[in-house]
């Protein structure tokens, strides 16, 4: 596989995302809440994995191989989606807050990409942000629900933004060859353009439920350790790029130091994923349903 | 938590019918709860919901997309058709391989707590 055409690196990037963060979603079912939001939990999974599929279709003529090999053939570290999607999905605020998280963060990014100067690419994604929407809508909707609900569903949620936030910066780290995409308007603008236009309104919706602290005292996520995933260099960690208040609005300050998801460095948790989301690949290779 | 009818519109310009029904706080998250149980499909052109016993209807407010719009077996109901058949013939090569599925996954915590509960109860009996 070209490992350094930067066309496929952000190809890889999104549909992992989608893949990951969906194969996180599906372990809800017959555990949501409630029957109705099982359904519904359950069938956001399903369209984020389609959605995988549509963007690995575009990838397999430059990656050399088929979708499946590509969504369930390859080795932990050649998966390039953002730390956060491989994250357990623990308790129901942590789950709506990453998804609000996410799927707040996939809008701005997928806004961007409906201009990119390659058409598929920009056709695909018009076609994922019907789908999407309503994603983001269930997020919304949850999101206030918990923001405004009883004092344990806010905690609850709060606790799971605390948590969640660092590593949803991370969504937006530069991608390898970000700068060739750039320049031939794959991508129409930075990872890190994108990111201050996310945190304008992620704070704007953190104000208006008084929960903007969160923004200034998110948890340290902890160290990135060497796994099977790919090798974490010498003394790196998942360190939390800084926000900052100026005037009205959050910006980002630093870099994303040791965040490393779009390179291929995970932690542990995707190690467990990956064996159960790609077992029945690797044991019956070729298998047809 | 409230009971809301959900109806649907075949087609455009056709009479809204009642399709089923969904427990949810309010309307807005009945709307969403809705589509998801009910349209996952493309049953209908559009929908609304209704609390029940009231006349009140709510209409989604923009249908596009109901169903989803990227065309997956999983929205076709034949895709459905031999469920059982393939099943059967997926255990049938798996068991030639020796792999077996000995355990429900994920890990069944209700058997679990009713088994921690017996042992407490047993416990308590002795």
């Amino acid at each position: 596989m070209p490992e350094d055409d930067p066309r496929l690196i952000l190809l890889l990037a999104l549909a992992d995302d989608e893949l990951v963060i969906g194969h996180r979603h599906s372990e809800w079912t017959g555990w949501a809440p409630h029957l109705e939001e099982d359904l519904a939990f359950s069938s956001i999974a399903q369209d984020e994995i389609a959605h995988a599929r549509v963007l690995l279709e575009l990838a397999e003529p430059l990656a050399g191989r088929g979708v499946d090999e590509l969504a369930l053939g390859r080795s932990p570290g050649e998966y390039r989606h953002a730390v956060i999607c491989e994250r357990p999905n623990g308790h129901w605020g942590y789950t709506v807050a990453r998804q609000y998280l996410y799927d707040t963060a996939d809008d701005v990014r997928l806004a961007a990409l409906e201009g990119s100067s390659d058409a598929d690419l920009a056709a695909a994604v018009k076609t994922i942000r019907l789908e999407e929407r309503y994603h983001v809508e269930h997020a919304r909707i949850w999101f206030r629900r918990l923001a405004e609900g009883p004092v344990q569903a806010r905690e609850h949620l709060s606790e799971g933004l605390e948590q969640a936030v660092p590593e949803a910066l991370a969504l937006f780290e530069e991608l390898p060859g970000e700068e060739a995409l750039l320049a031939d308007g794959v991508l129409p603008r930075s990872m890190s353009d994108l990111l201050s236009t996310w945190l304008v309104g992620l704070g704007a919706d953190l104000e208006s439920v008084s929960l903007d602290y969160v923004l200034s005292r998110h948890k340290r996520v902890g160290e990135l350790v060497p796994t099977s995933s790919g090798e974490a260099e010498e003394g790196s960690t998942l360190e939390v790029p800084g926000l900052e208040r100026r005037g009205d609005r959050w910006v980002a300050v630093g870099g994303f130091a040791g965040a490393g998801g779009r390179r291929g460095k995970h932690t542990e948790d995707f190690d467990e994923l990956w064996e159960e989301m790609t077992m029945l690949y690797r044991k019956v290779p070729g298998a047809t349903w | 938590m409230i009971v809301w009818d959900v109806l649907q519109r075949r087609r455009a310009g056709a009479d809204w019918e009642v399709v089923g029904g969904v427990k949810a706080p309010d309307a807005d998250f009945a709307i969403l709860l809705a589509r998801e149980s009910l349209f996952r499909r493309r049953e209908g052109e559009t929908y609304a919901v209704r609390r029940r016993d009231t006349e009140d209807l709510i209409e989604v407010p923009d249908p596009t997309g109901i169903g989803g719009v990227i065309d997956r077996e999983f929205r076709r109901m034949d895709s459905f058709a031999g469920v059982g058949g393939k099943h059967r013939r997926i255990h049938e090569q798996m068991r030639e391989r020796g792999l077996v599925i000995d355990r429900p996954r994920p890990p069944d915590r209700r058997q679990r707590r009713s088994a921690k509960q017996g042992d407490a109860e047993e416990t308590a009996r002795a």
